[in-house]
């Protein structure tokens, strides 16, 4: 059984909107924040999905524990969602295979996906912000967003993305974490805690998502503009 | 267990489907979600129900079995998890793929081992593309060893008890590695009077360290910056602005004592069990070696090799004015220099690195002079060097 969504992705790619069509008894689960507006007869589920070990996964990658679930009752309803952030927003869909999301990327998913915070061990870890992944395996409907567009970039040998700029890839590529010197300066404390410097190196065949912006440097840009507190 | 030993007996069903999916330029996106089946001459795809149920009635028209024969099947390992099989036929351009418990397996066995051969031929291919990161894997299992101690017994004691454990050729190996993250266009020659200065030092001073045989070397880096430190396994870095503003040639000499000092003292291996404890725990115990490998070459930055604690600064101080006295110099040369710095520039704290990665001088100062009243009463000489001479040549 797959569900399949109604769906229509607008004001592309800088202000992304996701608006779903639901049918009756029909679902779609979300992160929470993601919901901007919905119809009254659409039920609104905040709770874990998929149990608590999922959800502690879940955690782990960054996302939130609780996924709200969306439900039409005794009639269609609509349901729109939008970033965080200023992106745009994908869709993906799953036909059995596994699509590993960066942390923050995920966005909602239909009935028939499950959504798990794959532990990366060390390789997670260490990047900080870098790289913790998300993995959504089964079949339907996935969407997930991106700061600023997103490029989809078709890998068939080899190709290496800054940590900071994966949104998403195919897990039939074969990734490696890696430190390039050079690639910006910074020391033990910057990698561990902003991911800075590290590079994924991608092998195989399958699709890799890159946003063309990387949130750290806008922060960092931001932060000089910021009102300070003076003690 | 490595995946081509799994006993077989009973996957032997004919029929037995796997989930997995296929790469054809045919496919919508190219790729699609199969079920697979091992015939004994042929590997079999077909769109998996899913796939199908989500596809255009026209698309499904055209969906065909995807067949590569196991005769001209190349395999490979890859994928996310690193555990996927992908099988492609000769001229590569269909690849059917699988990451299923027990395919690799059925898969050697249909092919009457051939396979079988091919798939650990490419698993010993990857292991050796990894070899380079063994090394951190080595500090890493150093590290667990140490955390599992640590959590043993008492926290310092033990974690020195491990590190002694630990040959010096490690301390070397990181050494070396941090030694690669610094600057080095500024380097001064060897021939240069402020390297065969301090190089001089260091060479007097060698017989009297707690590791003589420890493989120390200096080098001289031209820079304003008030700093000197030493990395694990005894390489060192004096910076010109040091030199610049010792007033004495002894004034230098307790510098590289004590920085000689934590060298043999393995305050850096010290800092790496710490820093790397837990998280090289947590990676070993998950066995994932890719991060920590990535961090490895960071975690050499000198930033963490050479701030060390207070207890490891008070430790070099008596270690090197110990060496000092040996070498008949006065032990207080080291209290002398950063008395100096203190008094002049105590308020510009950013150029004096040395200093402020050195932190408590007025208790640090007691307790060398305290250690020195413990040694025998010794007339100390006066280092025959000539600094002036070094000075002028960085002008
Ligand atoms: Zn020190």
């Amino acid at each position: 059984m797959v569900s399949t969504l109604n769906f229509e992705i607008t004001q592309r790619p800088d202000f992304s909107m996701l608006k779903v069509a639901l049918e009756a008894g029909q679902q779609v689960f979300a992160e929470p924040s993601a919901m901007a507006s919905m119809s009254p007869n659409l039920t609104l589920k905040a709770g874990l999905k998929g149990g608590a070990l999922k959800s502690l996964g879940r955690m782990f990658g960054g996302e939130s524990m609780i996924v709200n679930t969306f439900t039409a009752g005794n009639g269609p309803g609509e349901v729109v969602f939008a970033p965080g952030h200023i992106g745009d927003t994908q869709h993906y869909r799953l036909t059995g295979g596994s699509l590993m999301l960066q942390r923050g990327a995920y966005m909602a998913n239909s009935a028939g996906i499950e959504v798990t915070g794959k532990w990366q061990g060390a390789k997670g870890f260490f990047s900080g912000e870098g790289l913790v992944l998300l993995k959504a395996s089964g079949n339907g409907d996935l969407f997930f967003n991106s700061y600023g567009a997103i490029l989809e970039i078709n890998v068939s040998d080899d190709y290496v993305v800054d940590t900071g700029y994966i949104v998403a890839f195919e897990d039939t590529l074969q990734y490696r974490v890696r430190n390039l010197p050079g690639l910006r300066g910074g020391g033990f404390k910057r990698l561990f805690f902003s991911g800075e410097g590290l590079v994924c190196q991608f092998s195989g065949q399958g699709r890799v998502w890159v946003q063309t912006r990387y949130v750290s440097p806008f922060l960092s840009w931001v932060n000089p503009f910021r009102p300070t507190k003076n003690n | 267990m490595p995946w081509n030993v799994i006993k077989v007996d009973k996957m032997l069903d004919p029929n037995q489907q796997f989930r997995g999916g296929v790469f054809h330029h045919s496919i919508p996106d190219g790729r699609i979600g199969a079920d697979i089946r091992i015939s004994p001459s042929e590997i079999i795809a077909e769109p998996s129900a899913e796939a199908l149920s989500v596809m255009d009635p026209s698309e499904i028209a055209r969906m065909p079995r995807w067949v590569i024969p196991l005769s001209e099947c190349q395999v490979d390992l890859g994928g996310a998890s690193g555990r996927m099989v992908f099988c492609r036929n000769k001229e590569r351009d269909l690849t059917i793929f699988c990451e299923e418990r027990g395919f690799a397996a059925v898969l050697g066995d249909r092919s009457g081992g051939m396979l079988s051969e091919q798939l650990h031929l490419v698993k010993k291919r990857q292991a050796g593309e990894n070899h380079r990161f063994r090394f951190w894997l080595t500090v890493g299992a150093v590290a667990t060893l140490l955390l599992g101690v640590i959590g043993y017994y008492s926290v310092l004691a033990a974690a020195r008890l491990a590190i002694a454990a630990v040959p010096i050729s490690m301390d070397e190996k990181i050494g070396s590695m941090a030694m690669q993250t610094i600057e080095k266009e500024q380097k001064l020659a060897a021939d240069h009077p402020a390297t065969k200065f301090v190089t001089e030092i260091v060479d007097r001073l060698k017989p009297h360290a707690a590791i003589p045989e420890m493989n120390f070397k200096v080098i001289v880096i031209q820079s304003s910056e008030v700093n000197a430190f030493a990395l694990p396994g005894g390489q060192m870095v004096v910076y010109t602005g040091l030199l610049k503003k010792a007033e004495t040639g002894e004034q230098v000499a307790g510098v590289l004592a004590h920085e000689m000092s934590h060298a043999t003292l393995r305050h850096g291996l010290q800092r790496v069990s710490q820093s790397l404890g837990i998280v090289a725990a947590i990676q070993f115990l998950i066995g994932d070696a890719g991060g920590l490998l990535a961090l490895g070459s960071q975690a050499a930055q000198t930033s963490i090799l050479t701030s060390y604690s207070r207890q490891s600064e008070t430790e070099a101080d008596l270690e090197g004015a110990r060496m000092l006295h040996e070498a008949g110099l006065d032990p207080e040369s080291i209290s002398a220099f950063f008395d100096k710095l203190k008094k002049e520039d105590g308020d510009i704290p950013g150029v004096l690195v040395w200093v402020s990665s050195h932190p408590l001088h007025e208790q640090r100062i007691e307790s060398i002079a305290k250690f020195k009243s413990t040694l025998a009463k010794k007339e100390y000489g006066p280092l025959d060097l000539d600094l002036d001479t070094v000075r002028k040549s960085l002008q």
